[in-house]
């Protein structure tokens, strides 16, 4: 097998290994051969032990898948804005999202708890729709100013956002509580929505994969080599925005994986977006997974998964810049 | 000797004397001038106060209560709009708060020799009000004797040592009444919610956490770190409450909340219809650690003791 594919092998051998892992762990401790036994019997018809059967297929089997979708999402999306920006500093709210969203958020406390959902993805693909608007110059998507839109947009919604929370009577904690991000309510429905939109939105981006190495050399190269750029970008960035948007709505805005895994994926497996790509979906639902793990399975209470993601994602790619700098001069 | 050397010796003392007279009487001055005392608040800040205490602002409707209590209210010249109780402290003046924070210039303006404060404010407008010379003291109790030293502190500095007796004794007995009427009966695993998605409760070293011990529960959240630790779903399960305090501020408004989801369904609380949302009254009580407080200990002690408290 080629080295890449074993690359790739790996990631998945390791994604499994995570998940099964991930399974077993939690706040109540279920040793692994309870854990084993009880998806066994349960299977079989047998009498299991009830309160590990509810832990394990009602709280932790739903939490993890949705860990590794959203790490997918994040990572799929993080990557189409750094290659089609060309820009490394590209995450996946570029498009302004997580304003979006958070200002959806802030309008649904207002209203009722169980409107915040739906408006936060209105509101996030709200934002995305201005951003593209704005950006629109002679029938063709300026990555330059499209970078600024986002800004622009993001700091909009922000502001109205940080106006209601400030001025108005929105529920503060909920706020708070929403904006810092997590998968702590996940169930099999989150799972079963985020899956059918993954599968709908992610072969739009995966049919483009080969002009993804053109668009790098930037827009009139790509062009002269026979990529619809106005296509490319529209396609990808609308599809991958709008399963973030869906999955920003569920949990909340989760930052750093949809940075930070592109950038581990190339360190380890190059630029061809065709090893690129898959390479950041297993290390974005790779890294969520572990970090939301430790998250949860902290003994004195549950942490914001933000803050273990960064602990998590900063230094691994801290090593690894500095590990190519070291490669680089030994040869 | 000449005469006018003894009168001008004469004159000289007399001079002297009435200097020694005068600043004499600057120091009897001083004396009589305000009172300076220092007492610890509840951050373990040393407060220098100025007695006697004449205008009072509270930035918090607990530590407005507490000075009601006492029989201190009419030094209060200004509260905030949260205020509720007594119905008195509705009519005070208001500082206005934008998200539990007063504008220093507002406070000043009352012209007040004590502001009373909880965490909420933040430190830099503690800093400037001291700065102006006005003294800030923080009275956020953590537990109900924590109120009754808040309560004897406001009383010795107000000159209401008596009214703070007086309503530190009616607490305890209000308490201890509701407390040996529970004493021999089996204790309750209660979970208390701030907030449902994520679970957010009180820990250990909260006053919440002791309402609901004093009043006969175990607070299953009592082992995480925090006061305000997120509780995982599945430690609840596990933890299989008896009892769920449910805060107003929570947006929960009854009980179908738990009773389809496949994980709240399971527990013993949601089973036997034993969970409790509080309505806006309620939740004051039970967040606002002052003489209320014993409507909170009693109302968590009919909760989870029904068969005891009948007639009310």
């Amino acid at each position: 097998m080629k080295p890449k594919f074993l690359i790739l092998f790996s990631l998945l051998i390791l994604l499994i290994l995570n998940i099964l892992f991930s399974i077993s762990i939690g706040p109540v401790r279920i040793p692994f051969d309870s854990v084993t036994s009880t998806i066994f019997y349960y299977f079989m018809g047998d009498p299991y032990n009830r309160i590990y059967m509810l832990i394990i297929f009602y709280i932790r089997m739903p939490r993890v898948f949705l860990a590794v979708l959203v790490g997918a999402v994040l990572a799929i999306s993080g990557l189409i804005t750094q290659t089609i920006f060309r820009n490394p500093l590209g995450d996946p709210y570029l498009t302004g999202i997580a304003s979006g969203a958070a200002l959806g958020a802030s309008i649904g406390f207002l209203i009722s708890p169980f409107v915040v959902e739906p408006l936060a993805f209105a509101f996030a693909m709200l934002a995305v729709f201005i951003t593209f608007i704005i950006s629109r110059v002679d029938g063709e998507f300026s990555p330059e100013i499209m970078i600024l839109a986002g800004i622009a947009v993001s700091f909009l919604f922000s502001a109205l956002a940080s106006y209601l929370i400030y001025l108005k009577e929105v529920n503060l904690r909920g706020v708070l509580f929403w904006l810092l991000g997590g998968l702590y309510g996940a169930n099999w429905n989150d799972v079963f929505y985020l899956t059918i939109a993954s599968l709908i939105l992610f072969p739009l981006i995966l049919y483009f994969v080969p002009e993804f190495d053109l668009m790098l050399m930037g827009d009139e190269q790509a062009k002269s080599m026979g990529v619809d750029t106005k296509r490319v970008k529209l396609i990808t960035l609308l599809s991958s925005s709008i399963v973030t948007s869906f999955a920003v709505s569920m949990v909340g805005i989760i930052g750093f994986i949809g940075l930070v895994s592109p950038h581990i994926g190339r360190k380890i497996i190059g630029e061809s977006h065709r090893f690129l790509l898959p390479a950041s979906i297993l290390i974005g639902a790779n890294l969520l997974l572990a970090s939301d793990t430790i998250a949860r399975s902290n003994p004195g209470g549950e942490i914001p998964v933000g803050i273990i993601t960064s602990f998590v994602g900063a230094p691994l790619l801290i090593y690894l810049l500095i590990r190519r700098r070291f490669f680089d001069r030994g040869n | 000797m000449k005469w006018s050397n003894v009168l001008a010796i004469i004159i000289v003392a007399l001079v002297f004397l009435s200097i020694g007279y005068y600043a004499g009487q600057l120091n009897n001055h001083t004396i009589q001038a305000p009172q300076k005392i220092v007492v610890t608040d509840d951050l373990g800040r040393n407060v220098t106060i100025y007695l006697p205490i004449k205008r009072v602002v509270s930035m918090d409707p607990s530590n407005t209560q507490m000075m009601y209590a006492i029989g201190a209210g009419n030094l209060l010249v200004a509260d905030t709009s949260y205020d509720w109780w007594p119905a008195q402290a509705k009519s005070l003046p208001k500082v206005e708060m934008d998200n539990g924070t007063a504008s220093v210039e507002e406070v000043v303006s009352y012209n007040p020799n004590l502001v009373l404060a909880t965490t909420i404010q933040s430190t830099q407008i503690i800093d400037q009000l001291e700065s102006l010379g006005i003294p800030v003291l923080v009275l956020e109790p953590n537990n109900i004797s924590g109120i009754y030293r808040d309560m004897y502190l406001l009383g010795n500095i107000t000159g209401h040592k008596t009214g703070a007796i007086n309503e530190v004794n009616y607490m305890k007995s209000y308490i201890g009444n509701i407390t040996s009427k529970i004493a021999n009966l089996p204790r309750l695993r209660v979970l208390y919610m701030l907030w449902p998605d994520p679970i957010y409760t009180a820990g250990n070293n909260t006053f919440i956490n002791n309402i609901i011990t004093t009043a006969g529960g175990i607070n299953v959240a009592a082992n995480l770190t925090g006061p305000w630790p997120i509780i995982n779903n599945e430690t609840v399960l596990q933890d299989n409450p008896q009892v769920i305090l449910v805060d107003n501020d929570t947006g929960i408004s009854n009980i179908s909340y738990f009773k389809n989801n496949p994980v709240w369904e399971n527990i013993s609380a949601v089973q036997n219809n034993r969970v409790y949302i509080f309505n806006q009254t309620e939740s004051n009580w039970m967040n606002e650690p002052g003489p209320l407080t014993i409507y909170a200990v009693r109302m968590v002690a009919q909760f989870l003791y029904p068969q005891v408290f009948n007639e009310t």
